[in-house]
């Protein structure tokens, strides 16, 4: 997903669940931060730099690739981006190592999603923000792992489009259109013609290049994209994806979650969509949801505004960067900024735990870091785990 | 390229031409000999390598039965230069020429294929294969038709040399990819 839906979508759907406006642009504005709270970033604001919920393409290039290394990479890309959807699921087949990884794979409506809603409950809106952001990819990411892994995440040659009204005739028919993917940097996405840019065929098990949906190049983050292909670790059964129907599951469990923290709904319950809070916006939505083109902000953008009558500012984060480097140390955790880093360290807390306790060692070991706040960083660490205490 | 990579291609390169190094300075058998040495151990250790990763994670993956039969065929062409190496340098350069024609066909390949599909590093493939297969026309001259085992060393020698300054090129040259999480 990108920031059409991150950012412009999430704001609609907080408004529908009875954010205010201003409530509703902070959720979105921390949804879309998930994407872009970099270590680099966090170095430059001097904040915690465990609390990355993402990598960027240069610090990945150097990242270690060794267990440890991979290890930290597992911890931020399964926490924010591929929610590990059963970490017992069974699997017959494979080596300890592949059965982890298996159990890694991305897909909604798993209960690590319900963990992940209920720890944003009664926290600042930052949080949930952040929550929102790991609900909505589980839906776009799904059938991929968080972990660099060849035999998970790779794809083949069979792959194909489902292209509507691609065979020139009814446009209510789907027609099958080969993919191809090509590996050229700075080129785009052409849709017309079916060429997609994917990232580069790795042999190595333990290579970047192996780790989401690179492979399958960025027809996951679409929200009009059909397709269908063999996933490496599908046993060669062909998987079908419609991220236009994905993406209106994403919209509407976003709505009933958010009511569920608003407190509008006593429980959150896995597999439950809020269809009634969209039903006067139907036909609009989906007519979003489906044309093809790169970016959908703008559309969004204007749905947002004819739900709360306000104009929507584009993303942006200047204001809070400066908020938290202006402020005292000792204030620095009350910022926005300082309550995102909270709630970005409590999800891969509680998301490393549960992987560790599965048995699992692809994110590392789950310690109890309360005993080592003398280290820089793990002090947020100790916090969030005497408070669960 | 990770960091570790980059140094991992550093230690290899070094490791590269320090053995051309020490190829040079042999006897002509001890250095055929340890040519081939050099081959059954780099066959086998890929050969096992793959056919182990096949065991433990890609025996259920689409497509890697790819990685069992590039194993069994490393590991069968070591077992067999094994058994020849020291038998006869025809065997060695035989071995040198088809491992050689081998990786210069598919850098080729690969570098026709990148080029078509818009991939960055498509010159360096197509040069490396260029070199690959250069080494086997020489090799072929020297070994097989003039039969001069010292030029064949040298040969070899410099192809080592030329791989670990690629191994180097490879560490310190900046490398922008499509790279998508």
């Amino acid at each position: 997903m990108q920031k059409d839906f991150h950012y412009f979508a999430t704001y609609a759907a907080a408004f529908l669940a009875g954010y205010t406006h201003e409530e509703s642009l902070e959720i979105a504005t921390a949804d879309q931060f998930t994407d872009l709270c970099t270590r680099t970033f966090l170095a430059n604001i001097k904040g915690p730099l465990h609390a990355a919920t993402t990598q960027l393409q240069l610090e990945l290039m150097d990242a270690r690739t060794d267990p440890v290394g991979l290890q930290d990479i597992t911890r931020i890309w399964a926490s924010f981006h591929f929610l590990p959807y059963d970490l017992y699921a069974p699997c017959p087949r494979g080596s300890r190592e592949y059965k982890e990884k298996y159990r890694l794979i991305c897909r909604p409506n798993g209960t690590l999603v319900k963990e992940t809603v209920e720890l944003a409950k009664d926290r600042p809106l930052s949080a949930v923000g952040l929550a929102m952001h790991v609900l909505a990819d589980t839906w776009a990411h799904q059938y991929f792992c968080g972990t660099p892994s060849l035999v998970i995440n790779n794809t083949n040659y069979h792959f194909f489009e489902l292209v509507p009204g691609g065979d020139g005739t009814d446009p209510s028919v789907l027609s099958e259109r080969k993919i191809i993917f090509k590996n050229s940097l700075g080129v785009e996405d052409d849709f017309e013609n079916g060429i997609y840019v994917n990232s580069l065929f790795q042999s190595s098990e333990y290579s970047i290049m192996n780790l989401g949906h690179g492979r399958a190049g960025h027809l996951p983050d679409y929200s009009f994209a059909r397709y269908k292909y063999l996933p490496a670790w599908g046993n060669y059964e062909e998987i079908t994806k419609d991220n236009p129907s994905d993406y209106m599951h994403a919209f509407t469990q976003m709505i009933y979650a958010m009511k569920y923290l608003r407190g509008k709904i006593a429980d959150f319950e896995l597999d439950k969509y809020d269809e009634e809070a969209i039903n006067p916006y139907r036909d609009e939505i989906v007519d979003i949801f489906e044309k093809r083109r790169l970016d959908s902000s703008d559309d969004w953008a204007a749905f947002g505004k004819k739900l709360s009558g306000r104009e929507i500012k584009d993303f942006d984060i200047e204001g809070y960067k400066d908020e938290y480097t202006n402020s005292p140390r000792d204030a620095k955790e009350e910022t926005w900024l300082g309550c995102f880093f909270e709630a970005a360290l409590r999800q891969k807390s509680m998301i490393t735990n549960r992987i560790f306790r599965s048995g699992n060692m692809q994110a590392g070991f789950s310690i109890d870091a309360g005993k080592m706040s003398f280290f820089k960083g793990i002090r947020e660490y100790g916090r969030l785990i005497k408070e669960n205490r | 390229m990770t960091l570790s990579t980059r140094i991992k291609n550093i230690a290899i390169g070094i490791v590269l031409i320090a053995v051309a190094a020490i190829i040079l300075t042999l006897d002509e058998d001890v250095a055929l000999n340890f040519i081939g040495l050099i081959l059954v151990a780099t066959l086998m250790i890929l050969g096992i390598g793959r056919i182990i990763f096949y065991f433990r994670m890609s025996r259920h993956m689409v497509g890697g039965m790819r990685h069992l039969f590039n194993g069994i065929i490393y590991l069968d062409l070591g077992v067999f230069a094994l058994s020849s190496a020291i038998a006869s340098w025809v065997y060695i350069a035989v071995y040198l020429i088809g491992i050689h024609l081998y990786i210069g066909i598919i850098d080729i390949m690969r570098g026709i294929e990148a080029m078509k599909v818009g991939g960055a590093l498509w010159k360096r493939k197509i040069i490396n294969g260029a070199v690959n297969i250069l080494q086997v026309i020489l090799v072929a001259v020297s070994g097989v038709i003039l039969r001069d085992m010292r030029m064949m060393i040298l040969i070899y020698a410099l192809g080592l040399v030329y791989n670990g300054l690629v191994r180097f090129d490879k560490a310190i040259t900046k490398t922008a990819i499509v790279y998508i999480p």
